[in-house]
């Protein structure tokens, strides 16, 4: 599990820390939802965490010195790192060795737990008759179709060339989508010849939700781009992730902004909303289920969708592999073939079955995109087959470590900028020189019997800085024998 | 178990004692501390989507689980709050006042149970028996803890059960919290704390402590945390057991060697497993030869702790007849 957090915690990380990068006037106004701080509490680490909620509801600050106390003796660096992590977020103030909540975040996640503060902070649920058609089933297939849609693109194949996965076929990409697409560089190109870039393929291999969190944050950059008031963007946007699957709520009370967000959200499919009756939306699982830590838990709970629906393929796992680095994926979707032609020879395809095997060009030809060992691995271990998924360690150790074997074999040129030294009119020269660079540890490679010696650029300057000391001495010494 | 990671989900299991005579006599009113806990409960539930929230509630005369139950919340009465939040909050209020509710109507028999001690250990078998059945159909198994809120006195004739469920608890790797609101301390749900692992912690109200502070600050840490940050200093505990035969705390009492019951005054048979000892007894004041160490304490392995007061040796039912 560790290994498929990876690529999600990097993402929150992100939104941490394009919210540090706010000003502090931004920060009291994203702070005055409840709904916006309860979506930023669950982004903290446990820690971060668990230390906000003992300072919740003292009212006094604690001295800081006390806070590290709590912790265990090993642990208090790591403490004393989340309390800065906190203070960078603006959340703790630190000041005279106390450290106490920034006084609005503390009223405001206050209200979130006790139903208090701004009248309709996690949304104003629609009042009028259900529509019997969205169900949270159906809303999970809306959202993937959607979704697969964008991917699609930018594998490179028309929407509508997906008629296997869902049965209508989805509206050609808004503009909105692919100013996103381009500005997050995930695309580049002109209207009509876009092309997906390095990033773009890291991208799809990425699961749903880190997914949604680049494209959240793309979203963010081009609100600032378009003048659009970043808070209020920022405000809507947790007040999303904090909705309930399945329910319907009222756009009444949403400014313009607002639903202007929500119509480009639609696009992908993070919302619904039908076009006839713009009054209501929908939230979807890629949106409502962002804070969530896991993707990985067992037994649904009541309202959510199971765990099948939430992955991006409607098949939980199809592939298999085997220690001899042969690969069946039981898919018939083209997003899924083209992903996996990513690092993979096709070796051939059935109705419901492609095979092919991971060869060393085919992993080269990954890594030249961009993408990471881990990045392969994470993909093949989330998609395994469930009868993979039984298995301990999931996928062969023969085979994920040749992976990453392959990937170090990248590693072995490393361009350096050097000087060469040679033909050196006396040994001793040589030898004072090499053992000065030794000393000064600049050395990248040296030959004695030869006399050549390569060292780096900032070694290079002090070693004519010592030769012509060494000159200057000479000179004067000379002079006084003569 | 392998080690908690920090991605790990927590089931928690709130045992609420919502005994209206022992709360009727504390400064601290029932409803308010139910606020409080409330407010907790949503603070758990904010940590982190996945975590799981299982409430009982206990009165003298029965116990019942609170939220997760088939009575659905009314729909959409307060929009200012969590939806995930409002579920839980709405269950657990109305939940404790039918229990309240259920104790009045018969005010001679209220009162008999006002008098009596909640059954906690029966709620603790049942929050033991719904951890592991969560655990059984989840694939990937909830770190679990059990928190009781408890106002009552110990009763003791519920130790050997409560005794039973503690080890069971330990066996699974269950933390037991406890927060005693009022009234002495609690010895069997200390040791409870002591043995799984788990914080004791008593709020003195009358001296200004928070009851919502204390809980926030001692029992919401999940397993990955409480690797991370100390445990609360605790005073000593009390680790007297009770006698099988009269449910009296006993400092010097008999262990049959056979089933290792424990009786306050000597027998020629043990009511437990009907073993009959031999009449040469080693009593308190004899000379004891075989076990200076007595196993007083029930199998408890940390029983030798700094922590026990009472470390008078017993004297044991050593020599038997096996018949």
């Amino acid at each position: 599990m560790a290994v498929q957090m990876g690529s999600e915690e990097e993402f929150k990380t992100t939104i941490a820390e394009y919210l540090e990068s706010l000003p502090t006037q931004f920060c009291r106004r994203v702070f005055s939802s409840p709904a916006a701080c309860l979506a930023i509490f669950r982004l903290l680490s446990t820690v971060g965490k668990q230390l906000i909620m003992s300072m919740l509801y003292l009212d006094a600050g604690l001295r800081t010195q006390d806070v590290l106390q709590c912790a265990k003796t090993e642990q208090q660096r790591m403490v004393k790192a989340k309390i800065a992590q906190l203070r960078r977020l603006q959340l703790v103030v630190e000041e005279r060795g106390c450290v106490s909540l920034n006084p609005i975040f503390r009223e405001q996640l206050r209200n979130a737990l006790t139903g208090g503060g701004d009248f309709g902070s996690f949304g104003i649920p629609y009042a009028g008759p259900r529509d019997k058609r969205v169900t949270t089933a159906w809303l999970a297939r809306h959202a993937r179709e959607r979704w697969e849609a964008i991917l699609h693109f930018m594998v490179g194949r028309s929407a509508t060339g997906a008629a296997t996965v869902g049965e209508a076929p989805a509206a050609p990409l808004s503009r909105s989508v692919r100013d996103i697409l381009r500005m997050s560089r995930l695309m580049e190109g002109g209207e009509g010849g876009m092309t997906i870039t390095n990033s773009g393929f890291q991208f799809l291999l990425q699961d749903a939700a880190s997914q949604v969190w680049t494209v959240l944050l793309q979203y963010l950059r081009l609100a600032e781009a378009q003048d659009m008031d970043v808070v209020e963007v920022l405000n809507f946007m947790f007040q999303l992730v904090g909705l309930k699957l399945g329910r319907a709520y009222s756009t009444e009370a949403l400014t313009p902004h607002q639903r202007k967000m929500l119509s480009e959200l639609r696009d992908f499919g993070l919302v619904y909303q039908d076009e006839h009756d713009p009054h209501r939306f929908y939230p979807t699982h890629l949106i409502t289920s962002l804070t969530s830590g896991t993707r990985s838990s067992g037994a649904a709970r009541d309202g959510a969708p199971a765990q099948s629906e939430l992955t991006l393929s409607s098949d939980r796992g199809y592939i298999i592999l085997e220690t001899n680095c042969r690969v069946y994926a039981y898919t018939d979707s083209p997003l899924q073939i083209a992903i996996l032609n990513l690092f993979m020879d096709m070796a051939s395809r059935f109705a419901n079955l492609i095979t092919g095997m991971i060869t060393r060009t085919s992993v080269r030809r990954a890594l030249l995109r961009g993408i990471t060992a881990d990045q392969i691995i994470t993909f093949l271990c989330t998609n395994a087959h469930p009868q993979m998924q039984v298995r301990v360690p999931v996928l062969p150790v023969t085979v994920t470590d040749q992976i990453r074997l392959w990937e170090r074999e990248r590693d072995r040129l490393r361009p350096t900028n050097a000087h060469f030294y040679k033909d050196f009119a006396q040994p001793q020269e040589f030898e004072r020189m090499f053992r000065y660079a030794q000393e000064i540890g600049v050395i990248l490679w040296a030959n004695t019997e030869k006399h050549q010696l390569v060292v780096t650029r900032q070694g290079h300057a002090k070693i004519v800085e010592l030769v012509k000391n060494h000159r200057a001495l000479r000179l004067r010494f000379s002079c006084r024998q003569r | 178990m392998a080690e908690p990671l920090e991605s790990d989900s927590s089931l928690l299991v709130v045992v609420l004692d919502a005994n209206v005579g022992a709360w009727a006599r504390s400064p601290l009113a029932l409803d308010k501390a139910l606020q409080q806990v409330v407010i907790f409960l949503n603070a758990y539930l904010a940590l982190n989507t996945e975590n799981r929230l299982v409430v009982l509630g206990a009165t003298a005369r029965e116990c019942r689980f609170l939220h997760p139950s088939s009575s659905r919340a009314p729909e959409a009465a307060d929009i200012q709050v969590y939806e995930q939040f409002r579920a839980a909050d709405v269950r657990v209020l109305a939940g404790v006042a039918a229990l309240v509710d259920g104790a009045g109507p018969d005010q001679a028999q209220a009162q008999a149970q006002a008098q009596a001690p909640s059954l906690i250990s029966r709620a603790l078998s049942m929050a033991l028996c719904h951890i592991s059945r969560v655990n059984a159909l989840l694939t990937n198994k909830a770190w679990a803890r059990v928190l009781v809120v408890s106002a009552g006195a110990d009763s003791a004739r519920e130790y050997i059960s409560l005794m039973n469920s503690i080890f069971a608890a330990q066996k699974a790797s269950v933390l037991i919290d406890v927060c005693k609101v009022l009234g002495a301390d609690s010895v069997f749900l200390q040791q409870a704390a002591d043995i799984t692992g788990g914080n004791y912690v008593r709020v003195d109200v009358d001296a200004g402590e928070s009851l919502l502070q204390t809980l926030m600050f001692t029992c919401l840490p999940d397993h990955y945390t409480r690797g991370i940050l100390n445990a609360p200093y605790n005073q000593l505990i009390d680790f007297r057991a009770t006698c099988f035969c009269h449910k009296r705390v006993v400092d010097i009492g008999y262990v049959c060697s056979v089933c290792l019951s424990i009786f306050c005054r000597t027998a020629p048979v043990c009511s437990t497993c009907h073993t009959k000892f031999s009449f040469r007894i080693v009593g308190p004041g004899a000379r004891d030869g075989s076990s200076p160490n007595g196993t007083q304490n029930t199998n408890n392995p940390q029983n030798g702790s700094q922590s026990s007061t009472t470390g008078t040796p017993s004297a044991a039912m050593s020599s038997l007849n096996l018949g």
